[in-house]
């Protein structure tokens, strides 16, 4: 990925984060994220507009507890499944449209899909974070990858 | 005044921040309603007094700018305040959505304050709380 697109993701995630979920984040090289052993799940969405593509966030499942959490302003012990994904969910959505806005400006309009989340097992885990359309952080100790498939 | 708000997100995460954040605001809210998606929230304000409702752009089964026209089109419903509240940020977008009725815009995320500056824009501030 191009130093100045993950530098605006970084910048995107963070503010996100940091407001979503009172949640802090640094960028990390690839080698620094280590397939997690524990449950993992993924959500993806698409763009159109003025250019498309899409985004994918691949997480492990308690750090998706945790946002959903925060958000609510819940204990851990308190969030139901259900409310990790539509967390995570929610989340790539605020992700996809600051992005639009930190690339395109505020002048394009876009349409976004509705994000869907999925499990995600080792291998695709794996084969996402060794894409070179993906940046790589930690998110509160837990390993975050954001892929962004968008025109050059 | 109390308010009767309806807030119309497909993400129940979404309603209860939305809630919350009302709540952190201080507005003083009569009853909260809630939909799934723009159909829904139209079935409701055919039963129920909603003095404002807040919604989302981008839902499944009926979206946020069919619920405007629909409510627009529809004499009980043609004033009554609207706030979206959105992940999309184009200008052009919120021009587009003001020409069709919308109040007042929100960006995602946002802050009970925000929030409550959008109440006021659209209701007045003694109203508000």
């Amino acid at each position: 990925m191009q130093a100045d697109l993950k530098a605006t993701l970084s910048g995107v995630l963070e503010n996100v984060l940091e407001q979503f979920a009172f949640m802090f984040c640094e960028p990390v090289e690839f080698d620094q994220v280590p397939v997690p052993d524990e449950p993992l799940l993924q959500a993806s969405m698409t763009y159109s507009g003025p250019s498309t593509g899409s985004l994918a966030i691949a997480v492990p499942q308690a750090l998706a507890a945790e946002v959903a959490a925060n958000a609510l302003g819940i204990d851990d012990e308190e969030e139901s499944g259900a409310a990790s994904h539509d967390a995570l969910r929610e989340l790539l959505n605020v992700i996809c449209g600051q992005m639009l806005t930190a690339i395109a400006g505020e002048e394009p309009v876009f349409d976004l899909s509705i994000p869907e989340v999925t499990p995600c097992d080792g291998e695709a885990w794996q084969a996402m974070a060794a894409d070179d359309k993906t940046a790589h952080f930690s998110v509160e100790d837990y390993p975050f990858l954001l892929r962004v498939e968008a025109p050059e | 005044m109390s308010l009767n708000i309806l807030i119309v997100d497909d993400s129940a995460t979404v309603r209860a921040i939305i809630a919350k954040a009302l709540r952190l605001a201080e507005v003083n809210i009569g009853e909260l309603y809630e939909a799934e998606n723009g159909r829904e929230a139209l079935d409701l304000l055919a039963d129920k007094w909603v003095d404002l409702v807040f919604a989302d752009i981008n839902m499944p089964v009926m979206g946020g700018i069919e619920m405007v026209e629909q409510m627009r089109a529809d004499p009980l419903h043609c004033k009554t305040p609207i706030i979206i509240v959105t992940t999309e940020g184009s200008a052009e977008r919120v021009r587009q959505l003001k020409e069709k009725g919308v109040n007042a815009y929100i960006r995602k995320p946002f802050t009970p304050e925000t929030i409550r500056n959008a109440i006021e824009e659209v209701i007045g501030e003694q109203d508000a709380g």
